[in-house]
């Protein structure tokens, strides 16, 4: 594009007093914005114990099961001496409890050593929703302490369902249409109104 | 015989390695992906999965753009150079990138999903978390046109020329894009057939910044894109051809994206050029001056 199709941007306005103001304050910006995440971080890290991960697909097809993985950090929990505590793990969907490690299983809990991460897998629901739906999931994590449950953690997402439509089905026949619309205004405005500017 | 002419070297030694040496602006359109490269494969390994990971992305975002701003204003000092410019009609090039990217989104959606289906997924209700996720690629999608269009590209196309650029800065996004974990993974095939994605798509942005020569339209282009695609609830059940699909879109996109930006060159200059009275016009209100005067 040659120079004469440009007319000055509003960069080229600003004297270098201007820019170096508006950097001091983008520098501002970016530390404030690091102020707020880095308290949220210490809070994970005065934990006794903490999920560091949580891996899980958030499109499930209906009917099929669910896998979701849970990394583990035991930063100071120990029973009687031992450098290792036992936990389990409580799974809530929709404020409705859906598994109890301790109470639903044999093994009732697991160990992880001190200063260690331990991965769980747990593959154990499917929802045979007829529509596109969203469940709320919610994982806490218990530390045994010598029988008595101490609440360490507590981590939440969200999973969709996902159902199978042609193309005749009213969603997608809506979402289509809405498309064409726009892209025919745009059209009208890029090429035929805006050959009058 | 010179040493030059035995490893068949230009006889001006304007070589790329020697201006890399004394630290030239291609050096630091390497040094700048480098970082860029480095914090991005940094935050999806420790980031990936974890509730931090779209502050600490858009953080990291955040950052990339400032520095390469910085490294503009105290090296070269040219932003407009660079794309920090609004070109004329500007309306009229953001419509164009708007339309672009629905009839993308579109025709990848739509095209796939008409043969084998759709997977329905529900809605996104509108909050806080929808807007920060919006602000997140928006700022993700800034980061990246700044530093791969607006410096990476622009720098190197002085020293390697307009196509050699376009690909290395292609090759150089997508090595961006995806994370190196991603290829140890047990579908190599679909993590290659994403990179292959942002291949095109980077081929194709590079030529809508190369025509345009503005990153509103690159911007603008690439945000609607993604934010369509996370908003819209509906997907193409995976077929063999999604992908193929997506691929071609970008194809047929380059000459449709150059159709509508000539059309707007042509508007220009024919806005450019002054009005002229030719003689006849002249004579005939020369003749009414004269008589309005007698």
């Amino acid at each position: 594009m040659s120079p004469a199709t440009i007319k000055p941007g509003w960069c080229d306005t600003l004297n270098t007093k201007k820019l170096d103001f508006l950097f001091l304050l983008a520098f501002l910006s970016f530390f404030f914005i690091l102020s707020v995440a880095v308290p949220a971080r210490s809070e994970a890290e005065q934990k006794n114990a903490n999920f560091v991960k949580v891996s899980h697909n958030p499109r499930i097809p209906a009917g099929a099961k669910a896998a979701w993985t849970f990394v583990i950090y035991n930063a100071n929990c120990s029973e009687n001496g031992q450098n290792m505590a036992r936990f389990f793990i409580v799974l809530y969907t929709d404020n409705e409890l859906l598994l109890n490690e301790y109470n639903d299983t044999q093994y009732k809990t697991w160990s992880c050593n001190k200063t260690d991460t331990v991965t769980r897998n747990y593959n154990i629901m499917a929802w045979q929703d007829m529509r596109p739906t969203s469940h709320d999931l919610r994982a806490e994590l218990y530390w045994t302490d010598n029988s008595t449950f101490r609440l360490e953690d507590t981590t939440s997402f969200t999973v969709n369902v996902i159902v199978h439509i042609p193309l005749q089905h009213i969603l997608a026949t809506g979402y289509f249409a809405a498309y064409l619309i726009v892209c025919f205004v745009l059209f009208y405005y890029v090429y035929v109104k805006g050959l009058d500017d | 015989m010179s040493a030059d002419s035995i490893l068949f070297l230009p006889p001006d030694n304007n070589l790329l390695v020697e201006k890399m040496l004394r630290g030239s602006p291609e050096i630091r359109c390497l040094g700048i992906f480098a970082l860029a490269f480095a914090v991005r494969q940094a935050t999806a390994a420790f980031f990936s999965n974890t509730s931090y990971e779209t502050g600490v992305g858009s953080l990291a975002s955040f950052g990339m753009t400032l520095i390469t701003v910085l490294v503009i204003r105290f090296s070269d000092r040219d932003f407009r150079e660079h794309g920090f410019l609004l070109p004329k009609r500007a309306n009229r090039l953001f419509g164009v990138s708007l339309l672009l990217a629905f009839v993308y989104v579109f025709v990848v959606i739509f095209v796939p999903g008409s043969v084998s289906g759709f997977e329905a997924a529900p809605g996104i209700p509108v909050s806080w978390g929808l807007l920060f996720s919006v602000g997140s690629t928006i700022l993700a999608v800034v980061a990246a046109e700044v530093v791969f269009r607006g410096y990476v590209q622009t720098g190197l196309e002085k020293a390697l020329g307009s196509y050699v650029s376009i690909a290395l800065v292609s090759v150089l996004f997508t090595l961006y894009m995806v994370p190196i974990t991603a290829y140890f993974t047990a579908d190599f095939a679909g993590v290659l057939g994403l990179a292959l994605l942002f291949l095109a798509e980077s081929l194709f942005l590079c030529f809508f910044f190369s025509e345009t020569k503005t990153l509103m339209c690159t911007i603008a282009f690439a945000a609607t894109a993604r934010i369509l695609e996370a908003i819209t609830p509906l997907e193409p059940t995976a077929s063999d051809y999604t992908m193929l699909v997506s691929l071609m879109c970008y194809l047929f996109l380059v000459p449709i994206m150059q159709m509508f930006v000539a059309e707007v060159k042509e508007q220009n200059a024919r806005a450019d050029v002054v009005p002229d009275l030719d003689a006849e016009d002249q004579i005939d209100i020369d003749v009414r001056l004269v008589n309005r005067f007698e």
